[in-house]
């Protein structure tokens, strides 16, 4: 009792962990309490015929027109500087506008039915845009004479919002925020397994039993926060993509690298030699490990998926993550890891003390 | 290299002489190829191929299980003494290699009676074949010789083995689209470099994974 | 092995209850820009990784017991 008194006073804990919770303390207030900048949710109608005078319904999203009404601003684009302005905005409160347009009954281009894209500049509240918010079908009757109102209008002298501030993007809106909670957890994993492979390695090369005992807590900790991904995944994609699983080629790859560390577990509790099973998990381990480098990095990339952060780069891709959004996620994935190593530290040190019992 | 194909001669002998073995392998492939076609009635040309890497997959597993299943532990040490571990390995993985070619033409053939053929470039799907059966028998091999030393090893070899496939039959199906023109990629040279690339690092892995986890 | 069906159980919960109030109130859990999914992803990441913790909190001790119990 008196050697416990005197370890528990002398006891500090490492800077890293320290870092580890101050980080993941700034990522989940900066995470919740920035705030996203304006966008739009919805166009009513979203169908109209060319030629005719329309006015659209818009349901803004984070968005002030009540304030200063005048510097409201919208066109309808269909492509580069082919667009139409807006003749009159009405601002009923604000998350409600009414802007009518004239359609021109010609298009520059000829398709069946032509997507229009909305945008929407306010002063300093800055732009926001709707892609695709209108689909316009032909006119029955085309005066060749309209074609030149698509030109004479062009979108300049837009506003950026001032301040710090998440993209608003259509679909995630505010689920936007699940890139520091959600992906954190696959980075988390996929280090923590690479760590486990790299004790494995070390088990290969010298046949130290400790070796074993860390590689195996490093790949717990990482089959749990494996689970993580996929749980806080699948909650994301119920209430996105309407279903839990959608055999999308990332929740596949995921799920299979999930399974074939749980294989490898379920593998260590069927061997009863404690030499062999060390040796048995180290060679697998590291087998598992380098075929789960094309897994994870190249055939997600050749197939296409409905993901956030797709086209070519996952989850890093420029588009989907702007300056502000990378000042908390580069710590939100530096954060969860250091937990992820630390916890796994933990499970080891617990295992060693079984060990030595 | 004679000492290898020794050993492939002996494992073939051994195989050859129970009748039953062999023999089992090709009502294997027959009744579950019959089984999913009745289920199918007809197979349109994508699920053809489908069908045929789906039935290739658990004839290959079942087939390269037993050849490790057949031998007693006895056997085993005898061997171990008698040879370095890199022989027997290129032993076992040369007899899966030929084995599963063989259900790769048998698999062919059974499916070619029954829902005819859908393959328009021939060559690249036997290219994909013989690729294929190449990376399996190494990843097959060393898997199965980790599940032998546990107590479940049938049920392990499955589990350990399926989900590993899975980059490597990914490919084989794209290829297979190609091989078959269900798909509208007319460039299949970059799912051939990946493929090629995962059973390099397969045979790689295996290769230098296979002594030390032999050693018991 | 308790304390992981627990574990299982709760996370089901709360999947369950975020589908029901999606239900009953079609927009609930989306409304207000789906912020609620970020509220839900939040809990569960810090209720299973204190699951956790606690688990390990008492596999400690119970190795403190056996010592103990040894000298």
């Amino acid at each position: 009792m008196m050697q416990e008194s005197t370890t528990n006073s002398s006891f500090r804990l490492a800077a890293w962990k320290w870092a580890a919770m101050i980080i993941l303390i700034f990522v989940f207030i900066a995470g919740w309490i920035v705030p996203l900048k304006p966008g739009i949710i919805k166009v009513t109608p979203d169908r109209a015929v060319a030629g005719e005078m329309i006015v659209v319904d818009v349901v803004g999203y984070n968005s002030f027109y009540l304030t200063d009404t005048t510097k409201l601003r919208a066109w309808l684009r269909l492509a580069g500087d082919t667009v139409i302005q807006a003749h009159h905005i009405q601002a009923w409160d604000d998350r409600n506008l009414a802007a009518s347009f004239y359609i021109p009954s010609v298009f520059p281009v000829r398709q069946e039915a032509y997507p229009l894209t909305l945008v929407l500049d306010h002063g300093s509240e800055g732009t926001s845009i709707l892609p695709n918010a209108i689909f316009i079908t032909p006119a029955s009757e085309q005066d060749t004479a309209e074609m030149k109102l698509w030109f004479r209008d062009k979108i300049e002298h837009v506003h950026e919002k001032a301040g710090i501030q998440y993209p608003f993007r259509n679909i995630l809106s505010e689920t936007i925020r699940n890139t520091y909670f959600h992906v954190p957890m696959w980075f988390c994993m996929i280090i923590l397994f690479g760590v486990s492979a790299w004790y494995s390695l070390q088990y290969y090369r010298n046949g130290d039993i400790d070796f074993d005992r860390r590689s195996v807590a490093f790949i717990k900790v990482g089959l749990v926060f494996g689970v993580l991904g996929m749980v806080t995944g699948m909650l994301w994609a119920k209430n996105t993509w309407n279903a839990y699983w959608s055999w999308d080629v990332k929740q596949n790859m995921s799920a299979i690298s999930l399974l074939i560390y749980a294989a490898l577990m379920v593998m260590r509790s069927s061997v009863e030699d404690e030499m062999q099973k060390a040796r048995l998990t180290a060679g697998y381990n590291m087998f598992a490990f380098v075929l789960l480098i094309p897994l994870l990095f190249i055939i997600p990339r050749m197939t296409d998926s409905l993901h956030p952060g797709n086209g070519g780069n996952p989850a890093l891709g420029g588009e989907d993550l702007d300056n502000t959004m990378r000042m908390v996620f580069y710590p939100a994935v530096i954060g969860f890891i250091l937990l992820g190593l630390w916890i796994s530290q933990l499970v080891y040190r617990t295992d060693k003390l079984k060990g030595n019992l | 290299m004679n000492r290898i194909l020794n050993l492939v001669a002996t494992e073939a002998r051994i195989e050859l002489r129970e009748r039953s073995a062999l023999s089992g392998i090709v009502l294997y492939v027959l009744s579950s190829a019959f089984i999913v076609f009745s289920i199918w009635k007809q197979l349109p040309p994508k699920e053809w191929g489908l069908t045929f890497w789906v039935i290739f997959l658990f004839c290959s597993l079942m087939a390269v299980l037993k050849t490790f299943g057949r031998e007693s532990e006895g056997r085993y040490f005898y061997y171990y003494t008698l040879y370095h571990p890199l022989e027997l390995f290129a032993a076992k993985v040369i007899y899966n290699l030929l084995l599963l070619v063989f259900i790769f033409f048998v698999l062919w053939f059974v499916l070619f009676v029954m829902a005819g053929n859908p393959i328009l470039r021939i060559g690249w799907f036997f290219v994909t074949g013989l690729m294929s059966a190449i990376g399996l028998s190494f990843l097959l091999t060393l898997i199965t010789s980790i599940a032998i030393k546990t107590q479940q090893n049938a049920s392990l070899t499955a589990v350990m083995a399926l989900p590993l496939m899975i980059p490597l039959l990914i490919n084989i199906l794209r290829l297979t689209a190609y091989a078959s023109g269900t798909t509208p990629d007319e460039n299949p040279w970059n799912e051939m470099m990946l493929l090629s690339s995962i059973i390099s690092l397969v045979i790689g892995m295996s290769l230098w994974l296979f002594p030390y986890l032999w050693r018991s | 092995m308790s304390i992981k069906t627990i574990l299982t159980f709760l996370l089901l919960m709360i999947l369950q209850t975020a589908h029901a109030e999606g239900e009953s109130t079609p927009d609930f859990i989306r409304s207000i820009g789906k912020i609620y999914v970020v509220a839900g992803v939040c809990l569960i990441i810090l209720i299973t990784l204190f699951i956790y913790m606690i688990r390990l909190d008492r596999k400690i001790s119970r190795i403190e017991k056996r010592q103990k119990n040894e000298y």
